[in-house]
């Protein structure tokens, strides 16, 4: 060939394979009623509208007071509500092998390498509203190793990616005494330390290094955590439960270590340690059990049924969030799960189990800045409701990941569309 | 007996009317108290022992110079010794299921089934019941030292039955009373039968072959002979008539609930069993009318309502409701019945009534058992069953002195 | 001014714990031992209880906006407005409760917020919530946790294996009445499983099923022939399905188990070609085959929440769908809602047993099937498949008189039961059990009194009048 008609041709093909134009067209929504769930408090606004493009959350306000971009796609939702995609912090379903337990303390092994994106348990996730999880190792061991952040919207693993590492996990419960040989919670305890102490030195040693001092230490790869870790760019989960397992992991891993870390079930005695834990600015992920009954081992609770959401809450705990264990709880339910928190006590003025489900958990994981409420600059993970998305009556109808509509089972089955809603 | 004249008097008179008394048969206990159960509490109390028996207890009495009399005023309160009137210690514990009112016990019984500890523990009088489930038979009250068939104090003192909330054993107990009335019914056309036969008999007499006559009239001077029962029939005709009672073992309020419908309208002696459990339901029934005056058997334990650290003493609470609370040892082993007071106490320091767990503990059991004729109280004519302790049985740090069993000190140095 | 007690005034005070007077002449000094002896046998009184203060939501479509309901001796007498008399309540009441010849209880549900009346809920089957097994009348322990549980769930009646027996608990407070046993089951076995997995056993349902029909026939043809000819022999029944003639006749429900449409279809089909209305179990895939199992008059048992991926093998659609109560319900099957746990559940993970009945309802209607329906699958069907719908499961008079009070939406997750009533008693109350009374307390201080108060009645008081304090609380039991 020529070399012009070459030049022409590859600027042909350049202009073809060049990704569609940075300006998308917008879209906006107008609802009856859209739950912000912002960190200051703003919680809902009725008649609703909420532009979006190119994946992110231009404008949200009131309908008539949004400025609408010329062409927009307009989407008149009518009664339905709107709300930012729910986050799920403790979810095991995003693929396989997630409990290796050769040794008690694996830092270094990654949940990422398991991650089956969109698999079809994501995806029942993804239709009840559920647009990102932490999957994490399982608690068969003290550190089952790095969690990872993930949409759960179609694509691959990087289309899903939100952040990796996503956290640590460490399991201070019983779980880890399946180990064997004995092994109790002294070892368990004194193990963790050891390995957080290496990890934390390891981290000062490559910061110092990276600030001009020192000599240039050596490469670990199963530390390379605590590097993210002490630059707080990551968080330990933490599955804790029972008041003294929870006191270890509140003192060990933030008070001895000054780690950012939650904790991730809270469940039996956990919640009289609340005003402890938010001394440590620790916050309660709590789930999959919501209830406490009344136990001879456990604190006495004088026949009552209480909520552990109710007693952090009665605690003045401010960041409560609720979470699956899934597929304890399937990922689905996780709304659910909030639902039975408010049933058994959780006061839910100004919906604060939506945002227990939302914006709670996002900021807790330090991804807030993209993802938990539906905030001017953060990604379009929109979620269209029937109603109170709490109530298991109330249907999701539509949801956006990254301004992608990935579910849309509005209407008439057969009329408006083919299939059936599996959720 | 306050009046010194009276109680002077009667002793004289009674002296009179001893045959020739043997220096060693009799004797006087002075005590500090005494319990006595059945009449109250006797401050310093001498109570006159000969051979097995009390001849006498009062306050202050005057004793004759020429009978030994231990001086422990003050020092020592009496009481009765205790009774265990449901156990099965030493026994097997297998037995059949079904409908057996007719088994004894008594027929298990084995020398050295009853550990000495046991009776030097204070325990004189101990029920033992058959085991099995359903109706499996009858108990036996017996002495805890001694041997053979010496030992049985009385034999039948009342057929156990389990009942639990479920159709065999309330059909058990109907099957019982069904097969009473069958029994009865034949019974009676029997009879029938046989007077019809003796009308005809009669007649025959009367007849003018000799040979006849005289072979009628033989048959006539046979009396009747009445069916013999089958074994249930006749325990439940027992039963009936208030020559047998019943000890029913629950394990939770509907299995009482249960039993009052199986029971129905037969008017029926019966005691109640019930295992104190940490998390025992049974407050729910300690209101019911049919448990006033109601022997109830529990072990001295705490209870707790359910799915709280409320405490409940379910001893105070029925007692507290009008229920004969009697009590038992823990378990059958020789450890809770040396703690048997020890436990007791317990519940009296959280409010029992102590006069109520020391009756509890003596002759309400020994009324289960039908021996509260000689054991259980210190009365006159009852067997000289006597425990002294160095101060109140139920106290910490009281010791059991000496332990008198029908006249014989077990333990205890004395010097007569 | 009368003052009422919160919650429950029971009118009655002394229940039978009064002795009687003798039967014969009164003797001038009558001991009390003699009078206890001689108690004639009284006739028990009748008993009265009137619900109001709350929206009756009687189970078939009718909500009566605070209305009343009044039961006597356990059934319902009269649901309406004023347009009945309540005695002791409408009349009556100067005469002292004990000398009435009934006792009235009064259940004002006024401080009950959102307060309303709905059917006590039927389970179509549970477990351990009646503490017993096998015969229920002789094996149910009246003072069970789990019975309890359930009562404070909401359920009144369940199925069981082979009976269906009320969740008949010991009235608190009232030892005097003996313990209804008669009371407790109150239906025996409505459903005949038939075995419908493998081939084999279709094709032994199908021979059965032929056979009975043959014989059903052939008997109907000699009723009419023996009219004829008096000496023909019936026709013998030896070789013909006793389960299968029951379900024929109507006298028995077939109960199938089927999840997949393959199955499904085929039960639609041998029901219809033998024409009995099948009660299908499972039923994961009926939406698939709606319309089929419709026709052939179907009863499903679901859980809404069953979940399974569609089999990729096959190109048809499948597998579950939240829609499918829904899609058969608008087919025309009636739909009976079970739980995935048919337990009480204590390890802490809430929403999936039985004492959260009305969460499962919740998910069908989140795919669609319509309130009433959803109701009426906690209610009236299960009922009717129990053989207990003509006493159990809506609120008529006639009926029985098991009801519950919410505080809100039954189906709503937040809601609970603040009473429930089983035969006309009341068996539970949020508020004196230990276990909710906490969860947004009932204030039991914002009852109204029954009676308006008219100033005119209250003497004008002289100064330093002591009156004693009234006391607004109501009992305060442990138990």
């Amino acid at each position: 060939m020529r070399r012009p008609a070459r030049s022409a041709l590859a600027l042909l093909f350049c202009a073809w394979a060049l990704p569609a134009s940075a300006q998308e067209t917008a879209q906006v929504l107008y609802a009856q009623k859209a739950l912000i769930c912002g960190a200051e408090g703003d919680e809902t606004i009725n008649g609703a509208a909420l532009v979006f493009r190119d994946g992110r959350i231009e404008a949200v306000g009131t309908r008539g007071e949004v400025e609408v971009p010329e062409g927009a796609v307009e989407h008149d939702l009518g009664d339905r509500w709107i709300m930012p995609g729910m986050v799920d912090l403790h979810s095991h379903i995003a693929g396989s092998g997630l409990n290796d337990t050769v040794f008690q303390c694996n830092p270094g092994l990654r949940a990422s390498a398991n991650v089956i994106p969109h698999n079809d348990r994501m995806k029942l996730g993804m239709l009840a509203g559920v647009t990102t999880i932490l999957f994490i190792p399982g608690s068969g061991s003290n550190m089952g190793g790095q969690g990872v952040l993930l949409k759960t919207g179609p694509g691959g693993y990087e289309d899903a990616l939100v952040r990796f590492p996503g956290s640590l996990k460490i399991a201070q419960g019983d779980n880890p005494k399946r180990w064997g040989y004995g092994m109790q919670r002294t070892l368990m305890n004194h193990h963790i330390r050891v390995t957080l102490r290496k990890g934390q030195a390891y981290a000062r040693r490559w910061e110092a290094y990276e600030r001009g001092e020192g000599e240039r230490p050596e490469r670990h790869l199963h530390l390379d955590i605590f590097r993210e870790l002490e630059a707080k760019r990551t968080q330990i989960s933490t599955h804790t439960q029972y008041y003294q397992v929870v006191l270890a992991s509140l003192n060990i891993l933030s008070g001895e270590f000054g780690f950012d870390a939650y904790i991730d079930h809270g469940s039996f005695d956990s919640w009289p340690l609340s005003k402890r834990a938010e001394e440590l600015g620790v916050a309660a992920i709590l789930g999959p059990r919501e209830v406490l009954w009344p136990r001879v081992n456990t604190y006495p609770k004088d026949g009552r049924v209480e909520g552990s959401a109710w007693g952090f809450q009665k605690e003045g705990h401010p960041r409560i969030g609720f979470n699956t264990d899934a597929p304890v709880v399937p990922q689905e339910e996780l709304p659910l799960q909030s639902a039975m928190g408010v049933r058994y006590g959780f006061d839910n003025t100004h919906f604060a189990a939506v945002r227990g489900v939302t914006i709670v958990p996002a900021e807790v994981a330090g991804i807030d800045h993209r993802i938990g409420s539906l905030s001017e600059g953060k990604d379009a993970d929109i979620v269209v409701v029937t109603g109170d998305p709490s109530d298991p009556r109330s249907a999701v109808e539509m949801v956006w990941v990254e301004g992608e509509l990935a579910a849309d089972v509005r209407g008439e089955r057969g009329a408006d569309r083919e299939g059936v809603r599996q959720w | 007996m306050k009046n010194r004249t009276t109680q002077l008097l009667l002793f004289a008179g009674l002296m009179a009317l001893q045959p020739n008394a043997q220096a060693g048969d009799l004797f006087a206990v002075q005590v500090e108290r005494a319990e006595t159960i059945s009449h109250g509490t006797i401050e310093h109390a001498v109570i006159l022992i000969e051979g097995d028996k009390i001849v006498m207890i009062g306050e202050d009495l005057a004793i004759d110079s020429g009978i030994p009399v231990i001086d422990k005023d003050p020092g020592w309160v009496a009481t009765p010794a205790l009774v265990n009137p449901y156990s099965r210690m030493g026994l097997s514990s297998r037995g059949p299921s079904g409908l057996n009112p007719q088994r004894k016990v008594s027929g298990e019984l084995y020398t050295g089934a009853i550990s000495k500890d046991v009776l030097e523990a204070g325990v004189g009088t101990v029920g033992l019941y058959p085991a099995g489930t359903g109706i499996p038979g009858r108990a036996v009250a017996v002495r805890t030292w001694g041997s053979g068939d010496a030992r049985i104090l009385r034999d039948d003192v009342y057929m156990k039955a389990m009942m639990r909330s479920d159709s065999t054993s309330k059909k058990t107990w109907r099957k019982g009373f069904e097969e009473a009335d069958e029994h009865k019914e034949k019974e009676t056309k029997n009879r029938e039968k046989w007077e019809k036969d003796r009308e005809k008999l009669e007649k025959d007499a009367k007849d003018d072959d000799k040979e006849k006559a005289d072979k009628a009239k033989e048959e006539l001077k046979k009396p009747y002979t009445p069916l013999v029962p089958k074994p249930a029939a006749a325990a439940f005709a027992s039963l009936r008539e208030g020559e047998l009672t019943a000890l029913i073992g629950i394990s939770k309020s509907s299995d009482y609930v249960h039993f009052l419908d199986a029971l129905g309208e037969e008017d029926v002696q019966w005691s109640l069993h019930v295992p104190i459990s940490r998390e025992s339901d049974l407050f729910h029934v300690k209101e019911q009318e049919a448990l006033k005056d109601r022997h109830v058997i529990m072990t001295p334990a705490f209870s707790y309502h359910p799915g709280t650290l409320r405490r409940r003493s379910m001893a105070a609470e029925f007692f507290s409701a009008g229920a004969k609370v009697t009590f038992v040892p823990t378990s059958d082993s020789t450890g809770a019945h040396e703690s048997w007071l020890r436990d007791v106490g317990q519940l009296v320091r959280d409010g029992l009534d102590s006069q109520a767990a020391l009756r509890a503990m003596t002759l309400n059991g020994a009324e289960v058992l039908r021996v509260d004729e000689h054991v259980g109280s210190l009365d006159e004519g009852k067997h000289a069953n006597i425990l002294f302790f160095d101060g109140d049985p139920f106290a910490a740090t009281t010791n059991l002195e000496a332990v008198l069993m029908e006249g014989d000190f077990i333990t205890g140095e004395v010097d007569r | 001014m009368i003052r009422f007690q919160a919650r429950f005034v029971l009118a009655l005070v002394a229940l039978a714990l009064s002795p009687s007077l003798p039967a014969f002449g009164a003797a001038p000094l009558i001991d009390d031992e003699e009078a206890a002896a001689e108690e004639e046998e009284k006739e028990p009184k009748d008993r009265y209880l009137v619900v109001l203060g709350a929206d009756i939501h009687t189970g078939n479509g009718e909500v009566l906006r605070d209305g009343r309901l009044l039961a006597k001796n356990g059934k319902i007498v009269a649901i309406g407005y004023d347009d009945f008399e309540v005695p002791g309540l409408d009349y009556d009441r100067e005469v002292p409760a004990d000398e009435r010849g009934y006792e009235l209880e009064i259940l004002d549900a006024s401080n009950v917020p959102n307060g309303r009346v709905y059917p006590g809920m039927v389970a179509f089957s549970s477990s351990g919530l009646l503490g017993g097994g096998g015969d229920y009348r002789d094996s149910i322990d009246m003072f069970n946790r789990n019975m309890l549980l359930g009562l404070a769930a909401g359920i009144t009646t369940t199925g069981q294996t082979s009976s269906t027996a009320k969740l008949k608990r010991y009235v608190p407070g009232n030892f005097s009445r003996d313990y209804d046993f008669d009371g407790v089951v109150i239906g025996g076995k409505t459903l005949s499983t038939v075995s419908w997995g493998t081939a084999a056993s279709k094709r032994s349902a199908r021979e059965k099923l032929a056979g009975a029909a043959a014989y059903l026939r052939t008997y109907r043809q000699w009723q009419v022939d023996v009219k004829k000819d008096k000496e023909l022999k019936e026709p013998s029944k030896s070789g013909v399905d006793s389960t299968m003639l029951a379900v024929l006749r109507g006298e028995i429900f077939a109960r199938f188990s089927a999840d997949y449409q393959d199955d499904l279809s085929g039960i639609a089909r041998v029901a219809m070609e033998f024409g009995f209305r099948p009660v299908i179990t499972g039923c994961r895939e009926g939406w698939v085959v709606a319309d089929e199992l419709g026709r052939a008059g179907a009863m499903a048992v679901l859980t809404p929440r069953t979940r399974r991926s569609k089999d990729e093998q096959l190109v048809a659609e499948g597998g579950s769908s939240i829609e499918n109560a829904a899609i058969l319900h608008s087919h025309g099957v009636q739909v009976a809602i079970i739980p995935g746990s048919r337990g009480i559940d204590l390890g802490g993970i809430a929403g999936r047993d039985i004492m959260h009945l009305p969460i499962e309802v919740g998910f069908a209607i989140r795919g669609g099937l319509p309130d009433d329906a959803g109701l009426a699958s906690v209610t009236t069907v299960p009922a009717r498949l129990l053989g207990v719908g003509h006493r159990v499961g809506t609120l008529e008079v006639g009926k029985d008189c098991d009801l519950i009070v919410t505080d809100g939406d039954l189906l709503h997750y937040q809601t609970f039961v603040q009473y429930t009533v089983v035969d006309g008693d009341l068996v539970y109350d949020k508020q004196d059990e230990l276990y909710f009374a906490h969860i947004r307390p009932r204030d039991d201080s914002l009852l109204a009194p029954l009676v308006p108060f008219d100033p005119a009645e209250v003497p004008i008081e002289e100064e330093g009048d002591d009156e004693g304090e009234d006391s607004e609380e109501g009992d305060d039991e442990d138990e």
